[in-house]
């Protein structure tokens, strides 16, 4: 957590549960309160119709245009890229769509610090690239 | 009344009325987008014309990508389903019959069931397993009713029925002991049996349009002979009509448009028995002259409509749609009987 690039405004993520219906986890999940110790904000918030796991529409996803896409259901950067519309994202257009491993994800222990290690590195790299586009 | 008749105007006014459900779809969702914006954007999608719709990527993409694509769907599972819906109470003779009747929705069920269990989606590439395992599902299951039917001799619409029975229960009983045996896709199924149009695209739209186009064609045509089927085989044979062809090629499209719709869609309840019915009291006809075009028409404007709730009621989430029929249709259904009496 420590090493949690420091940024201006939160940035943003988007978690997929499933897709086909899609479904998130918002961020009063155990997972969404990891993302949000590395300085994360969901973007579906904190419950959708009281539900923590709710379906959800592509169109508030499309909207949101959230910095990070994390993937828990074993899709890929490719088949988002596929979607309808989705190929808009600016994370699928600049590679941020992190397919994490489902294991780990979805099945919270001590390997939890694997999770968060992956989400600070995707957060690092986007830092650099940050910093050099605004250099 | 007029040049045009009676039927002439019921049918234009359930254009008109679909196509303002259709516009209502496009321009309404979880979120909110101009709307000349969004007008422009389907303009300069179906013209070509390059106009400058002020619209954001993000926005065109929802109302091109994900709004427009839902619509179409919508209009061309209804229709199928609400046309099949009809066509199956004209060959039986029973108000009850609809488009699951023949064991279309357990043999796709059960195939839709396999893919998702086994994975298929995830572990065999991008093609869409599901749809084609729903398809070829309800094709087998309605191809076996039929087959059965067949060895009982006398083909009488009472054997068919009573196979479609016999199959769907087999059918159901497989895809249950599946769904048990692999509870952690359970949701995924579950939500598939509910019918889903929330990640359709427009090669769904590709895929169903030529079953709809064609079997469509062949029901409408075929309108007239279920007119004279409604009165008795004998009375339509006299007619001149050839009862068991008509029969048979009636029941082979809309069976297959079924099983095309359902394999992109999901199963979507009470469509098949509620628009047809509906149209009848509505309309005050029986004549499958009136009856089928206007269940393909109000048939795509209902589920528009019924997506467009799911999308909307309780966004950002979604809800299956297969909720939603069965919430609006048993109502409405409930209403019309109480209104205008029986009709059949």
């Amino acid at each position: 957590v420590a090493q949690v690039p420091h940024f201006s405004s939160p940035p943003t993520y988007f978690y997929e549960v499933g897709y086909d219906p899609l479904y998130t986890a918002t961020s009063s999940t155990f997972v969404g309160s990891v993302l949000s110790l590395a300085g994360l904000r969901n973007i579906a918030g904190a419950s959708v119709d009281g539900s923590d796991y709710p379906e959800y529409s592509s169109e508030p996803v499309l909207r949101a245009n959230p910095t990070f896409v994390f993937l828990a259901d074993g899709a890929s950067l490719a088949s988002v890229a596929a979607r309808p519309g989705w190929s808009v994202l600016s994370s699928v257009r600049d590679g941020r769509v992190i397919a994490l491993n489902a294991d780990i994800a979805s099945r919270w222990g001590p390997r939890i610090v694997e999770l968060l290690r992956s989400v600070v590195d995707a957060e690092r790299q986007y830092a650099r690239s940050v910093r050099k586009a605004a250099a | 009344v007029t040049a045009l008749g009676r039927k002439g105007w019921l049918i234009v006014a359930s254009v008109v009325a679909a196509a303002a459900v259709a516009l209502a779809a496009l321009l309404i969702g979880p979120t909110s987008v101009s709307v000349p914006g969004a007008l422009l954007e389907v303009l300069d999608n179906l013209t070509g014309l390059h106009l400058r719709t002020g619209l954001s990527a993000s926005e065109a993409a929802i109302v091109w990508d994900l709004r427009a694509p839902r619509v179409v769907l919508g209009l061309l599972v209804g229709g199928a389903l609400a046309l099949a819906g009809g066509s199956y109470q004209g060959v039986f003779r029973n108000p009850l019959a609809d488009p699951y009747l023949l064991g279309v929705a357990a043999g796709a069920g059960m195939g839709a069931t396999i893919a998702i269990t086994a994975g298929a989606e995830n572990a065999l590439g991008p093609l869409p397993w599901v749809p084609f395992a729903a398809f070829a599902g309800a094709l087998v299951a309605v191809s076996l009713t039929y087959a059965i039917a067949a060895r009982g001799g006398q083909r009488s619409p009472a054997t068919l029925l009573l196979g479609g029975v016999a199959i769907s229960s087999t059918f159901t009983a497989a895809q249950t002991y599946l769904q048990l045996r692999q509870t952690q896709t359970l949701r995924d199924v579950y939500t598939w049996i509910l019918g889903d149009l929330s990640t359709a695209g427009w090669h769904d739209v590709l895929l169903l349009f030529p079953y709809v186009a064609v079997c469509g064609v062949v029901l409408l045509a075929y309108r007239r002979r279920l007119d004279a089927l409604s009165v008795g085989d004998e009375e339509a044979a006299s007619m001149g009509v050839g009862v068991a062809r008509t029969r048979l090629v009636v029941l082979a499209a809309a069976s297959l448009m079924t099983a095309a719709a359902v394999s992109v869609s999901g199963l979507i309840g009470f469509v098949g028995i509620i628009v047809p019915h509906a149209v009848r009291l509505l309309g005050g006809t029986t004549s499958y002259r009136v009856v089928l075009p206007l269940s393909l028409v109000g048939g795509g404007a209902f589920l528009v409509l019924a997506d467009l709730v799911a999308r909307t009621a309780l966004s950002p989430a979604e809800l299956p749609i297969g909720v939603v029929t069965a919430a609006l249709g048993g109502p409405f259904f409930v209403f019309v009987l109480r209104r205008r009496g029986p009709l059949w």
